[in-house]
């Protein structure tokens, strides 16, 4: 056994291509079928170093399962090579859509369902657009971050936020 | 090869299992018992473990220790009135590790824990006839970080190797087979003890077991039953004042009345109180009605638990009962309709269930397991992991439900120039403050190489491994410097303690072998004194010759001796007073065979044989 790489690629540590149309099934299955051949269990009574391979394994499968299952947080993986937003020098936000995430705020005390209606029906368009881009993306040759992504990503966390408050 | 083995280390019993012959079983002590209590006396230097311990526990010549599993891995400062409840005396001034103190003798509960496990070791060496191998615990599913490292340190003072800790309901429904079943089943595991009552919920899919969500109530069990009973008791019967030991024994006739009523549709509960003898019937539905609201506390944990799985009674598939208390009619009855007339797994004895799973999954992890080859249990992270940032604000690293093993890292710097060593404070839990979740440890990371304040870039990994229980490394990322870590527990033994421990246990592995001898020994020695006395009282006319002198006289000095330390002595005079009792006794046995033969039913001489 080897130890993981340093910084694993969340899709090669389950054996999976880099692509945005998976499925959480397939997902699962991936995780489950690396589960079987690199999980401690499978180790148990093994010497030390194979015993703290396991583990290293194990824990990189399960954090690429996290980072993938969503929709989301894969499109982040697959645009900035990191399953949530950047922490800082991310990309400007269009001063359209902002003003209209400012308008939505100030009107959610009068009328919070009318708010989250309108939120939704823009978050649902934001994620239609993102899997259109992203499934382009797939059919090309996948060697460059899909581009044009990450504004929508951007966002998918305001709407969130509006289209289900708290 | 050596075989290896299940634990199940419960709160009130603890029992030991393995595959033999390609099924698992539980090991069985030479009075046929499964079930070892948890339970440790001390007299003096002397103690014993199991039977022996809970036979003495109103003696009060030493302490018997119950329930120390409740006090695993938790502070002292948080068991205060828990301790009290249970009579034991806290070493004071110590707010991390719990000492309980006994005259100048002071205990842990890991090594008390310890001493289960060995006890249970022993008995599985003497029956498998090899020392066992490998060993598999089970721990509730709840158990945070500390209690799981404390149960680790148990096995580690008791010189196991320890292959893996399993979730109490994931073992249950491994003995049930469930990972057969169709995939994506939901699994319900009831598990009412005689003080504790756990709910689980998992998700099974191609032979990975995955806990969903986990809920309960330390304080509720079987003995709440019992103590509902005896309060009406005592009502309808005017009993008045009783004092400590009349109320137990009225407990435990209304204990054995619950039992009773699994199978019958009325008991009597009799008790002698004062030399009066008290008896009164009582119904199932009576018992049922009373103990009603009791069984409908489990209702508000198994509420929670759906929730947090995002589930509803009618997706669960299959439910399984685990716990003594389950076989009251009342439970069965209450859980099955609880969810939708699904009737619930009770084939195997709910007391053994949990530790018949860890030998299957003690069975498998040898690799050469005829059970399966395809079983593998994932857990998750029952709390989350945080680190303590500024203001005293968790930040959170690791999320509960998580998979385990799991990792995160975190990067850290200096806030003064030239400083060489990092705080880091480890919490457990879902709170925001640190203040208001459980302080697992302060790790200090220290070799950072002096530079500027904010300059180091210290890499900190946090790893939790299948176990659940959670370690820590660090590196200095700017010149690649090894920072190393010093783990300082919050609460529990430190690597160092659990290590003197070991030593000191090895070099009195000897002695400690002669001391349980020495209450053992009582023990059966206060069985023959016991047995002569009430004789003597009662059948003095049939003694013969020098006996009127001597057998008295043996039996004061067999008392005698009981009050000593000196197992041979007791032993022998044991012994001793068997043989010079036995013409006495073989007398006492014709007086009551002619007696019964007298123009008597067979019946009636069966009853005065006490033949039943």
């Amino acid at each position: 056994m080897q130890p993981p790489p340093v910084e694993p690629d969340h899709f090669g540590v389950l054996g999976l291509e880099r692509r945005w149309t998976l499925s959480v099934q397939e997902i699962d299955q991936a995780w489950r079928d690396r589960n079987r051949l690199v999980h401690p269990d499978r180790f148990a009574g093994k010497g030390a170093l194979e015993r703290r391979m396991s583990l290293q394994w194990t824990a990189a499968i399960n954090s690429a399962r996290r980072a993938l299952r969503e929709p989301v947080s894969r499109g982040w993986y697959l645009a900035t090579g990191q399953a949530r937003p950047r922490d800082e020098g991310g990309v400007r936000l269009d001063p359209d859509f902002l003003e209209q995430v400012f308008e939505w705020q100030m009107e959610a005390n009068a009328d919070p369902q009318g708010v989250q209606q309108q939120a939704e029906t823009a978050r649902q368009r934001v994620l239609a657009d993102l899997d259109q881009r992203l499934s382009a993306w797939e059919q090309g040759d996948r060697k460059a971050p899909p581009a044009g992504v990450e504004e929508l990503l951007s966002q998918m966390k305001y709407l969130d936020n509006l289209a289900q408050p708290g | 090869m050596s075989r290896n083995i299940g634990i199940d280390l419960g709160t009130t019993h603890s029992l030991v299992a393995a595959v033999i012959d390609g099924k698992a079983r539980c090991l069985l002590d030479e009075d046929g018992q499964a079930l070892v209590p948890s339970a440790v006396r001390f007299e003096g230097e002397a103690f014993a473990v199991g039977a022996p311990a809970l036979a003495r526990a109103h003696m009060d010549n030493g302490i018997t220790f119950t329930s120390f599993k409740r006090f695993m891995g938790r502070a002292p400062q948080e068991v205060a009135e828990e301790a009290k409840a249970f009579g034991y005396t806290l070493v004071q001034g110590d707010d991390r590790v719990i000492r309980f103190q006994h005259g100048e003798l002071v205990f842990t509960p890991v090594e008390l824990s310890a001493m289960i496990l060995r006890e249970l070791w022993q008995l599985a060496g003497e029956v498998l006839l090899s020392r066992p191998g490998g060993v598999v615990i089970t721990v509730p599913a709840w158990f945070d970080d500390a209690q799981r490292q404390a149960t680790r340190d148990a096995a580690r003072l008791a010189n196991m190797e320890v292959l893996r800790l399993l979730n109490e309901p994931t073992a249950a429904a491994i003995a049930y087979g469930l990972e057969k079943g169709v995939d994506g089943q939901k699994v319900v595991v009831y598990d009412l003890g005689g003080g504790t009552f756990d709910v689980s919920i998992l998700e099974l899919n191609q032979g990975l077991f995955q806990v969903l969500a986990t809920s309960g109530d330390t304080r509720l069990g079987g003995d709440d039953f019992d103590q509902a009973l005896a309060h009406v008791v005592k009502a309808s019967l005017s009993l008045g004042d009783l004092d400590g030991i009349q109320w137990r024994m009225l407990v435990r006739a209304a204990e054995r009345v619950k039992r009773e009523l699994t199978l019958a549709d009325s008991a009597t509960l009799k008790v002698e109180l004062g030399g009066v003898e008290h008896q009164i019937e009582i119904s199932r539905e009576q018992f049922d009605e009373l103990i009603r609201p009791i069984v409908d506390r489990t209702r508000g944990s198994i509420e929670r638990a759906l929730a947090d799985a995002g589930l509803k009674p009618r997706d669960i598939d299959e439910v399984v009962l685990v716990g003594g208390s389950t076989r009251v009619p009342l439970v069965r009855s209450f859980v099955k309709q609880l969810f939708n007339g699904k009737e619930p797994h009770k084939e195997i004895d709910p007391d053994q269930v949990v530790a018949v799973g860890a030998a299957m999954q003690a069975d498998i992890l040898s690799g050469a397991s005829q059970l399966t080859d395809d079983l593998l249990l994932l857990d998750i992270l029952p709390l989350s992991l945080g680190i303590e940032t500024m203001g005293g604000v968790v930040e959170r690293i690791i999320p509960r439900v998580s998979t385990i093993p799991a990792t995160a890292s975190q990067t850290f710097t200096t806030h003064v120039d030239g400083q060489t060593a990092v705080d880091i404070h480890v919490v457990q839990g879902e709170r925001e403050m640190v203040r208001d979740n459980r302080s697992l440890g302060r790790f200090r990371l220290t070799g950072v190489p002096p530079m500027p304040a904010g300059v180091p870039r210290i890499k900190v990994e946090f790893t939790v491994d299948a176990d659940g229980i959670l370690s820590v490394s660090a590196s200095e990322k700017s010149t690649g410097v090894q920072a190393s870590i010093k783990v300082e527990p919050s609460y529990g033994l430190s690597d160092d303690e659990i290590e003197a421990m070991l030593e000191e246990a090895i070099d009195k592995a000897e002695e400690d072998f002669d001391e349980r001898l020495l209450i053992e020994a009582r023990v059966e020695a206060e069985g023959v004194a016991h047995a002569l006395s009430k004789a003597l009282e009662s059948d003095a006319a049939l003694l013969r010759g020098e006996e009127a002198t001597a057998l008295p006289a043996l039996l004061a000095e067999l008392r005698e001796a009981i009050a000593g330390t000196d197992r041979k002595r007791i032993g022998g005079l044991t012994k001793k007073v068997d043989e010079q009792s036995a013409p006495f006794a073989q007398r006492r046995i014709e007086r009551d065979l002619s007696l019964a033969l007298e123009g008597r039913s067979a019946a009636e001489v069966g009853e005065a044989l006490g033949v039943e």
